[in-house]
């Protein structure tokens, strides 16, 4: 099993992908001789061409809306958002569009694409390049959602979302593309990262963490703590944010009976502010023996100074005290 | 390049499908049958009926929210359309879509789009797939002045222009948006040279000629096939009815409407050159006779059909 | 050449009702299809309505000031037009 970087363990799939499937190409902006800008399709244009890996213009609203049109005339398109900041400008293709027509077209048409984008803070690329939007997303039906947070299960996850017929919205968090571990390039890939299923990271009782993306290695550091070795945590991936592993969740706050949410993103309208929404709706509530939390990157731009944006960023010690502090 | 007597024929006898149709929907409205709003091409016919009757039913087209008559030229079936406007099971999308996202897969309809400009990065796509299937065929995207100003349009045009892209851009320039008329809000020169400024062949022409709309869309079609890339087409033409069914007409004048209706009308005008090429009076009078007789009866059918179920609309959401 | 009648149409999506405010026509007025013969006033805005036919008025069923709900007759008509749809409703 080779040690690679999930940003490589993206890149293998990607590869995969175009190997086994003659219709699949990738389009954005500096994804062919330039490697992508964090070097994710690095090696793919001499690999396959470029009628299969496509060089766009800066124009993420016609890179979405391609996309949409491709997948529904038997393409199968991968594109990046260079930024996933920049999704902004192709909004319309992905929610107006790629979200509704299968619905919109009583079940007529399937529009079965992959938007991938670069996501989060703590490289100092300041506010219009660190947002973690997901939960924009998440709020549309139609759309699936997909959160990394290693070189497994990024491999594995974009091989789920490539076969899945509905368009998926697939956030790198920039901090995971340099993380690297054993990685099985299976051609079907685990189980375990089937869309629409949580993975329990480590097993616990005593409190469940529930988190998604990068926040999930914070949170991993966090319950090796020093200070936490006497408690036992169950810590979750979600890994799809949309739709939420619901049974995965309940299923461990049966045996925990507390809940924190810990999430880059700030609260408001958030995928953790839902999470603990709906565990308290749920039949669970009462059987909680302390209210749920959730940790959140602050509800502000990202700064650019280092210290400023460690400030807004949920750090090990932050989700260290608040679990202390629950138990 | 001469066209034949059963294409002229046929050219007229889908305009009237789409007057009637569109004149039928009115009357079905005005009796409270129909829910949301519609927006009428009445007036608009020979854009449509000539730009679809120049395409192979392999030819895709995307639509507007303005796109009854699109999808009847396209080969839709009146009865499917009205079951779909009625929210039956038997619509094009089981009463999901209405009136502004008719989708026919079947007949090469990609869609209707209640986004203005929303269909013609979709139609790049379209076409970017004919391109790598190699298939000889193109995409006709419709789209209105409107859309002309939305950065997509301009997206679209310049990606489709640096990759050979098989579309067929056609504007139906009906000189307003919703009340904006076109030279309060495009600036430059006229909208065909938005298409040359993107280095994309094109040209602006009498909308309300169908004759003309026809053989300028055969042509861009057999030159997008043998020489590759993009081509465009403004096509001037006019609305009768207002934007939508709330649309008082403030921002125009009755003598303007009066105009188009009496001097531009484009069935009025084709049945003067097809009454004076030969045809009888009879003959239209029988199409004219069949059309209301299928049109009655597919709105009878549609109102006896079954409405929709209402299945799991949160799984429906998702393939 | 046939008696046709005028119904109040619904204008938009929630109307179900509008008062006649004043009337544009008289028993006897040869019009053109799309003639306007009435101003009606719904609880949103006040409109002008149109003849869906061309002939001669041969009645006025309601007087100004009258309240009426979608679908009822306010005016007869002798035209020489079918109603597209009238044989399936009438």
């Amino acid at each position: 099993m080779p040690e690679m970087t999930t940003g490589k363990a993206l890149n293998k799939a990607l590869s995969l992908i175009l190997e086994k499937n003659s219709t699949a190409f990738i389009a954005g902006e500096d994804i062919g001789i330039y490697g992508g800008a964090f070097g994710v399709t690095d090696g793919l244009l001499a690999q396959f061409g470029d009628e299969r890996i496509k060089d766009t213009p800066i124009s993420e609203d016609v890179i979405a809306g391609l996309a949409v049109g491709a997948s529904m005339t038997g393409g199968k398109p991968i594109v990046e958002m260079q930024f996933s900041d920049f999704i902004v400008n192709a909004m319309d293709p992905i929610v107006n569009q790629a979200a509704k027509l299968h619905f919109m077209y009583g079940g007529s048409v399937n529009v079965p694409i992959i938007v991938r984008g670069a996501s989060g803070a703590g490289t100092g690329a300041a506010a219009q390049h660190s947002q973690s939007l997901e939960s924009w997303f998440c709020h549309v039906p139609g759309l699936k959602v997909v959160t990394p947070s290693n070189p497994q299960n990024a491999y594995d996850l974009l091989l789920h979302s490539f076969v899945d017929p509905n368009p998926v919205i697939f956030m790198e968090h920039k901090l995971i593309y340099k993380i690297k571990d054993n990685v099985e390039l299976n051609e079907i890939p685990k189980e375990s990262s089937m869309l629409g299923k949580a993975n329990i990271i480590n097993e616990g009782k005593d409190i469940t963490i529930v988190s998604y993306s990068n926040m999930v290695n914070v949170a991993k550091e966090a319950i090796a703590a020093k200070e936490l070795q006497n408690y036992s945590i169950e810590l979750i991936d979600l890994q799809t944010v949309s739709p939420i592993d619901y049974d995965t969740i309940k299923n461990s706050l049966k045996k925990t009976k507390r809940l924190l949410v810990c999430q880059e993103a700030p609260s408001n309208s958030s995928v953790g502010t839902t999470v603990i929404s709906k565990i308290v709706e749920s039949e669970l509530f009462n059987e909680l023996e302390i209210a749920p939390k959730l940790v959140s990157g602050l509800h502000s731009p990202m700064p650019s100074a280092k210290h400023l944006e460690l400030n807004v960023i949920p750090q090990v010690e932050d989700i260290t005290n608040v679990i202390k502090s629950m138990l | 390049m001469a066209i034949t007597k059963d294409t002229q024929l046929e050219l007229h006898r889908m305009m009237m499908l789409i007057r009637l149709f569109e004149e039928a929907l009115e009357e079905m409205f005005s009796r409270g049958l129909l829910h949301g709003t519609m927006h009428l091409s009445i007036g608009q016919e020979a854009t449509a009926a000539g730009a679809c009757l120049a395409l192979q039913k392999n030819d895709l087209i995307t639509s507007t929210h303005r796109g009854h008559g699109h999808c009847l030229a396209k080969g839709a079936e009146p009865y499917k359309m009205f079951a779909e406007l009625l929210g039956r099971e038997d619509g094009y999308c089981r009463g999901r879509g209405g009136s502004m996202h008719i989708a026919d897969l079947s007949n090469g309809n990609l869609g209707a789009n209640g986004i203005v400009a929303g269909s013609l990065t979709i139609s790049v796509g379209a076409a970017l797939s004919f391109q790598m299937q190699k298939k000889e065929n193109i995409i006709l995207c419709f789209f209105g002045d409107g859309a002309v100003n939305e950065g997509s349009f301009h997206e679209a045009l310049n990606l489709a222009s640096l990759w050979n892209l098989p579309v067929l851009f056609l504007c139906e320039n009906n000189q307003y948006g919703m009340s904006m008329a076109t030279d309060k809000a495009v600036a430059g020169d006229s909208i065909a040279s938005r298409g040359t400024s993107y280095g994309i062949e094109s040209i602006q022409i009498d909308g309300n000629d169908v004759e003309t709309v026809y053989e300028n869309v055969l042509n861009f079609k057999n030159e997008i096939l043998s020489s590759g890339g993009p081509k465009f087409i403004e096509a001037v033409t006019y609305r009768y009815r207002g934007h939508s069914k709330s649309d008082r007409n403030l921002y125009r004048t009755s003598d303007e409407i009066e105009y188009w209706k009496e001097e531009k009308d484009p069935i009025k005008r084709y049945i003067g050159k097809l009454i004076e090429s030969g045809i009888s009076e009879d003959q239209l009078k029988d199409i004219d006779t069949d059309i209301r007789d299928l049109i009655r009866k597919s709105v009878k059918q549609a109102l006896d059909s079954p409405l929709s179920p209402i299945t799991n609309l949160e799984e429906d959401s998702y393939a | 050449m046939a008696k046709e009648k005028i119904q109040l149409p619904a204008m938009s999506d929630q109307m179900t009702e509008a008062e006649i405010l004043s009337w544009k026509v008289d028993v006897g007025s040869k019009i053109e299809k799309g003639a306007i013969i009435c101003e009606i006033s719904t609880d949103k805005v006040d409109m002008d309505l149109e003849s869906p036919y061309s002939g001669e008025i041969t009645d006025l069923v309601c007087e100004e000031g009258d309240m009426v709900n979608v679908g009822d007759t306010i005016a007869e008509i002798e035209t020489e037009e079918d109603s597209l749809l009238g044989s399936i409703f009438d």
